[in-house]
């Protein structure tokens, strides 16, 4: 049973790592508590579903079709709304919040609220350790660490890494520096959305897709943000781990309904006792 | 003053508005007969009372309408919410005054308005909520006051037995360690109980999970540490299809039965990509695409060229049943007046022959008896087990097409 | 005030004016109820600088403990909605304490959060709670009484809370918005005044939650949902945070406009969120605030109603 907990804990803590890093980012960089994040990885897996299902596009094309919309939606929602109220963050999480919500009914109203599925993109499964896991959920695992591996080594290397990293870290120091802040936080919303877009077409096939799971993912981005700290990849990482543990420790140990109490719990004391998190760097 | 004014301005024009929403929503009784509607249309078993209930309208009108009136539906959406869906019935109510009431699947929705539709005295078809409250306590307790709430549906301690069957046919397969998972909801509680008192002897791993779970890897590591080989799930929330994947994926050594209710869909095949062979669920024999009746193949074909798939959630038939069974006991009691009515539906025997079944009788309660299914029973309710991309029925006698089975494949991981 | 009064009676009005319409009559409850909800709201958000996301903790809990008694014990009605009263008031300190220890877009978070424990509490333990369920009485009160309770709450909770914030204890909580770092050095018991301000808010919507559990005749965990909640917020925004007032007009007005679009339901909850960006992003001030900034268009403008208008955060 332990290596069950040790196994899928890996699986999830690289999800949940994904997940929360698009968020996390364009939080650190622009200061924006984008609610709208979780949406995003749920339209991902609805444009999958409705380029396969219904227009019958093979699944790679439709997979690479709806990061590419994705991360579009994503600049323009910044470009749109979100920068026009960079100033005030409580208007920001109301607009972002409100965003959610219109990206979620909008997916009601046109594809139906009803469960839908993603296919596989591999069949069969192996065990490691005694453990099943299915083909799809390893590679979805090795996925989501190479992106994490590929955005920190882009943070650290890149020219733009470092402009973007600069601007996170002081915005008005940047721009002294000739860093044009504006186009870096385009560019950091367009990162961000394709994470978010990744995340969906990584975990659309392992579970149910519901317009509905937005709200969930927005949750454990949340947590893992909140947990990890802002500013470091790696922290984001391990605060994924830690989460996915907690839960299924918790599930395991004490009581599978307590997963989410167990989360929130961790949430809230972080924010009580270390409202910076674990690994962060940033002013909170 | 001026402030004031304007205050004063904007007061009266909400005011008004509560007035015009009363003036412009207001009709007059006019010949057609009106059905209220409510049901909650982002979720498969509240869209499939409207549907049916659409089509029952269809149905009825086409033969002509009732005692020589058009049948008319009022269709609002509860958006599962028992403030709107109360805003919903008293809307129908008092506003579009319609004749009779029908509707919630829900069954939080079903408890608040149904003492509102009885209070107005007018006859409640349930869509499909299953609580026993509704027709077991409070009819009852209270029958002058509930007298007129009937429904097609019985009620969720009687679907029990096909769900029992499930685990009784797996035992006759010579099976005997049973794993217990059941999603922590009201509904299925007392059915929790039941089972954990009649297996006692028999479950090694028993587990309440919550609704909006989708990761079970947890759970079922244990099912498989301690050596389980029926794997019982009651589920109506988002687990069913991860659920049936991850008990695939994960090679459990346990067929998987019970009532995990996404496996009720025809298309459920398709969507655990053959995953779910074995997976056995219980289900309204009528939807199936079978002839339980001479009205269920031509219901089925109807629907799916009507609406361009078949039906999936229990309430298609559920709901067109009670619609049809009431437009019976109109024309036999002449009226649409409800005391009369409901005086024509308690009569013995009554004979309506439905999608689900023949309902022979409303029994005291109101739940539906008879074609083959007892005072007790599940009315309409069947075991089926997915097998080679069919659902094939083992339970009960009369309308088995095939026997539950053990996939080779969990035969295979069994002997390991 | 006057046009209270008037507008009271206006509402009382509506009963025989629709003949007794149950229908008109639960709504404008419902309505009403909603006011409450969204006017105590605006005493955090806009007075005092939180941004309650949890507003419906208040409520709920006061909820559920009358509901409790209701269908576990006989007790005499008013000890019920006393015990209800005092159970929402102490369930402030969920989201007043941790209010003290962190900044104000982590207090978002964390009063989102809270509601959504009870939620999945309520949801849990089925044979106390009910679960999904929730707990149902027989109706206790008629639809006119409860009406003229709820009208004349909402009136009071109006009244109330601009005494309130026109005192001291209203300028004290402004300061605490305006800057906190500065309230402290200037000797104000930061920590208490939030506390007090949140077991107030906590009261009102505590008596609204109980009034709507009479009217409903039933509770469920969906009062402790995120839209429960966000409801609220987008009621009180909308109306012109930092007024009161408007709202609770907001609160007024929303909920009869929903009930007005039903014919288009399918489209309502995108309008309703397409209505809160456009009012976050075009109407700092909540339509009442860009109902007072047209107005001042067309008049002098006096030094109270300018600062009005740059309520905004």
């Amino acid at each position: 049973m332990v290596e069950s907990i040790v196994v899928y804990g890996i699986v999830w803590a690289a999800l949940y790592a994904l997940m929360a890093l698009g968020f996390s980012l364009i939080f650190s960089v622009a200061k924006i508590l984008n609610l709208a994040h979780g949406m995003l990885i749920m339209v991902a897996c609805y444009v999958v579903y409705v380029l396969v299902a219904n227009l019958n596009f093979p699944l790679g094309v439709s997979i690479l079709a709806g990061v590419a919309i994705i991360a579009l939606l994503g600049i323009l929602l910044y470009a749109g709304f979100m920068k026009r109220l960079r100033g005030s963050i409580n208007r920001l999480v109301l607009l972002t919040g409100g965003l959610a919500m219109i990206m979620e009914q909008a997916i009601i109203i046109s594809v139906g609220p009803h469960s839908k599925f993603v296919p596989s993109m591999v069949k069969g499964s192996l065990s490691i350790i005694g453990v099943e896991v299915s083909y799809q959920q390893v590679l979805s695992t090795v996925i989501a660490f190479i992106l994490i591996t590929l955005l920190w080594l882009f943070l650290q290397r890149s020219k733009s890494g470092r402009a973007i990293r600069a601007v996170a870290q002081d915005r008005d120091v940047a721009a002294t520096l000739g860093i044009n802040v504006e186009k870096i936080f385009t560019i950091t919303m367009a990162i961000s959305a394709t994470l978010a877009a990744m995340a969906g077409v990584l975990i659309a096939p392992i579970q149910a897709v519901t317009p509905e799971i937005g709200w969930g993912m927005m949750g454990s981005a949340f947590a893992v943000t909140i947990l990890g700290g802002i500013g470091s990849v790696w922290g984001m990482a391990i605060a994924g781990a830690i989460i996915a543990y907690i839960e299924l420790i918790t599930a395991f140990f004490i009581s599978p309904v307590l997963k989410e109490a167990a989360v929130f719990t961790i949430m809230a004391l972080t924010l009580i006792f270390k409202p910076s998190g674990l690994f962060g760097k940033g002013e909170v | 003053m001026k402030k004031g004014a304007k205050i004063l301005l904007l007061g009266a024009m909400i005011c008004l508005m509560a007035l015009a929403i009363d003036f412009f929503t207001r009709s007059e009784a006019a010949p057609p007969i009106k059905i209220g509607v409510i049901s909650e249309w982002d979720f498969i078993g509240g869209h499939g009372t409207k549907r049916a209930a659409e089509l029952a309208i269809r149905h009825i009108n086409a033969g002509g309408g009732l005692l020589g009136r058009e049948v008319k539906g009022v269709f609002y959406d509860s958006k599962a919410d028992p403030g709107e869906a109360k805003n919903a019935t008293e809307r129908v109510l008092y506003s579009d005054k319609v004749d009779v009431v029908c509707g919630y699947w829900r069954s939080d929705l079903a408890i608040v308005c149904q003492p509102l539709v009885m209070e107005a005295k007018k006859i409640l078809l349930l869509g499909g909520s299953a609580a026993p409250l509704l027709t077991k306590g409070r009819i009852k307790e209270d029958y002058n006051k509930y007298k007129y709430t009937f429904t097609a549906q019985p009620n969720s301690l009687l679907t029990l037995h096909p769900i029992d069957q499930s685990i009784i046919s797996s035992m006759k397969l010579g099976l005997g360690k049973i794993a217990l998972m059941v999603e922590k909801a009201a509904w299925c509680d007392p059915i929790f109980d039941v089972f954990s008192k009649k297996y006692a002897n028999k479950i090694v791993y028993s587990n309440r999970f919550s609704t909006a779970a989708t990761d079970f890897s947890v759970e079922f590591s244990q099912v498989k540490a301690l050596g389980a080989d029926i794997l019982v799930v009651l589920s109506t929330g988002r687990g069913g299809i991860a659920s049936v994947k991850q008990w695939y994926d994960m090679k459990i050594p346990a067929v998987y039965v019970g009532y995990p209710e996404a496996a009720q869909d025809p298309n459920f095949w398709e969507q655990t990509e053959g995953k779910c062979d074995g997976v056995a669920v219980g289900h309204i024999g009528g939807l199936l695409g079978l002839s339980i009746t001479p009205k269920s193949v031509p219901y089925y074909n109807e629907y799916k060229k009507v609406y361009g798939e078949y039906p999936v959630a229990y309430t298609n038939a559920s709901t067109y049943d009670i619609v049809m069974a009431w437009a019976q006991g109109v024309r036999s009691a002449g009226t649409i007046e409800s005391p009369a009515v409901v005086k024509a539906m308690e009569k013995k025997p009554f004979n309506y022959v439905g999608v689900s079944g023949v309902l022979e009788y409303f029994n005291e309660i109101h739940n539906p008896v008879g074609g083959g299914w007892k005072e007790d029973e599940a009315w309409g309710w069947v075991s089926f087990q997915w097998q080679n991309g069919k659902r094939e029925i083992y339970w009960p006698e009369t309308h088995k097409t095939k026997d539950m089975i053990i996939p080779d494949r969990i035969r295979k991981l069994m002997t390991k | 005030m006057i046009t209270i009064l008037i507008i009271s009676l206006l509402l009382v009005a509506v009963v025989p004016a629709t003949n007794h319409s149950f229908f008109i009559i639960s709504l404008l409850t419902a309505a009403l109820i909603w006011s409450i909800q969204a006017a105590s709201w605006d005493l955090l958000a806009g007075y005092t600088g939180l941004f309650n996301f949890g507003h419906m903790l208040f409520a709920g809990t006061a909820a559920y403990v009358v509901a409790l008694v209701e269908v576990n014990l006989k007790i005499p009605r008013p000890l019920v909605i006393l015990a209800g009263f005092l159970a929402g008031i102490l369930s402030s300190l969920l989201i007043g304490l941790p209010s003290l220890r962190v900044r104000s877009v982590y207090f978002v978070l964390v009063s989102f959060v809270v509601p959504l424990i009870m939620y999945r509490i309520t949801m849990s333990f089925t044979r106390i709670f009910g679960g999904e369920y929730g707990l149902s009485i027989e109706r206790v009160y008629s639809r006119e009484s409860i009406y003229y309770v709820v009208m004349v709450l909402a009136a009071f909770t109006v009244i109330i809370l601009r005494i309130l914030v026109k005192s001291r204890l209203g300028i004290t909580l402004q300061s605490i918005r305006e800057d906190e770092e500065t309230a402290r050095a200037v000797g104000i018991n930061v920590p208490f005044y939030k506390l007090l301000a949140c077991a107030v808010s906590a009261g009102f919507s505590s008596l609204a939650g109980i009034c709507y559990f009479y009217h409903m005749s039933h509770v469920g965990p969906e009062i402790f949902s995120i839209m429960s909640s966000f409801n609220v917020v987008i009621m009180g925004l909308t109306g012109g945070i930092g007024t009161l007032f408007g709202s609770a007009l907001g609160g007024l007005g929303l909920s009869l406009l929903l009930e007005f679009m039903r014919p288009i339901s399918i489209y309502r909850n995108i309008t309703y969120a397409a209505l809160l960006v456009a009012v976050v992003m075009l109407f700092p001030g909540g339509l009442w605030g860009g109902l007072v900034s047209f107005w001042q268009k067309t008049r002098v403008m006096g030094v109270e109603e300018s600062d009005k208008v740059r309520k905004s955060e």
